[in-house]
């Protein structure tokens, strides 16, 4: 992946917490954003792969945008009949959760071409786990530093949040700070893989080396053995 | 008159306009930080951000509205917002190769749509068709006022010495958060 590009993981994670930041102000909103996003995100790739050798990238795209427009639609009316409180506030605005499922989908639709099912399975999985991650994490921060509660229990007696963690500016400072955190474990990751594949290829190198030099040995004392 | 002045004022400086502006300026500047390329996509979102946001209102007040039919509002801003970005992409297809090549390199037609449907969203359709096409021409004021300091901002402070995982994309939201105070200020003052 590039330095700069748009298609880095965290990059495209932390733009898509960030699309949703002005709806997600608590643990529980979080994580029922969380749940819709991924399962749209998941179905609606579904979905568009079978078109995948057919239809343009652009045209996938749309595809994928409205069959996730289509789905957030149902989650809505489906809302409508939950009677749970943090249900019915994220309710009011979940068509927001549509904005990361576009953002998640550049990956899929633009970025991998020649994937196998296990690698496409298993980054889609790693990518919506990463979003999970950091938008709980994010929902949890700015639930105690905003309102001084955790999942709707108050943590310091006294302490009623910092107004400024509650506006677009706090959060996107407190995005930030999460994207350096992930940054640093996908830069551990990536190192330990490239050490990981660096001593498996030595490895290789000396088995052939070895084997090598045991034919060299069988076929001298063949030789020998011949004389 | 001072209600459009709210209007003007909540949109220009309010945070839903840094947040939006947000997911674009963060892509925006990524590929190459070049400033035509920056006014460039600027320009090819509020294109489509006005074009499928007054399509949006028109058939919320005829259609939506009448045939209480407010569900179907996502699908087609949805719709609407792919639609436009489409078509901002081919004018600049035929308008600028050099310009063409970063913004499809830059993958800003998902990102683009993704705005859209963002600034649609938050628009408030319950008023009349004059104050949603004033609305939407601040909320672009907006966007274009965050992009241009966000621009000037982040390339001084990409320039300073900073660990390597905090260089690039969280440097980005940081930035951001100091065009969104610098606006919240300016907004209490006037």
């Amino acid at each position: 992946m590039e330095k700069n590009s748009p298609v880095n993981s965290v990059y495209l994670i932390a733009l898509a917490v960030s699309s949703i930041l002005l709806v997600v102000n608590s643990l529980y909103q979080a994580l029922i954003y969380c749940a819709v996003v991924v399962a749209v995100f998941l179905v609606s790739v579904c979905v568009v792969s079978m078109i995948e050798k057919v239809a343009d990238k652009h045209v996938r795209f749309l595809m994928f945008a409205l069959v996730s427009a289509a789905l957030i639609t149902i989650i809505k009316i489906v809302f409508g009949y939950i009677n749970v409180k943090e249900i019915v506030l994220a309710g009011e605005s979940i068509e927001f959760a549509c904005l990361p499922c576009l953002l998640l989908a550049i990956v899929p639709i633009y970025f991998e071409n020649n994937m196998s099912v296990k690698e496409f399975f298993v980054d889609s999985l790693l990518m919506s786990m990463g979003l999970v991650l950091m938008l709980a994490l994010y929902g949890a921060i700015i639930e105690i530093l905003g309102h001084g509660t955790i999942a709707n229990v108050q943590i310091f007696k006294g302490f009623a949040g910092v107004e400024f963690f509650t506006k677009a500016y706090g959060a996107f400072l407190v995005i930030g700070i999460l994207t350096i955190l992930f940054n640093i474990v996908r830069r551990t990751y990536l190192k330990k893989t490239r050490r990981y594949n660096m001593l498996v290829e030595k490895y290789k190198v000396q088995i052939r080396e070895i084997r090598d030099t045991q034919l060299r040995v069988r076929a001298g004392e063949r030789r020998d053995y011949n004389e | 008159m001072n209600e459009f002045a709210a209007v003007a004022l909540t949109a220009i400086f309010s945070s839903n306009i840094i947040s939006s502006a947000g997911v674009g300026t963060a892509t925006l500047q990524s590929e190459k930080r070049s400033f035509w390329f920056m006014v460039v996509s600027s320009l090819c979102v509020i294109v489509s951000t006005i074009l499928s946001g007054l399509l949006v209102s028109v058939l919320n007040t005829y259609v939506f509205a009448k045939f209480d039919l407010e569900y179907l509002r996502l699908f087609v801003a949805v719709l609407l917002a792919v639609i436009m970005a489409f078509l901002s992409r081919t004018i600049l297809k035929f308008a600028s190769q050099e310009m063409f090549y970063l913004y499809e390199k830059s993958y800003s037609f998902p990102i683009q749509t993704a705005i859209n449907v963002g600034t649609i969203l938050v628009i408030n359709y319950a008023t009349t068709f004059l104050k949603i096409m004033f609305e939407l021409a601040m909320f672009c004021v907006g966007f274009l006022l965050v992009q241009i300091l966000f621009y000037a901002l982040y390339e001084r402070l990409d320039s300073v010495n900073s660990l390597k995982p905090a260089r690039n994309i969280p440097l980005m939201f940081f930035t951001l958060s100091i065009v969104g105070i610098i606006l919240y200020v300016v907004g209490l003052i006037l």
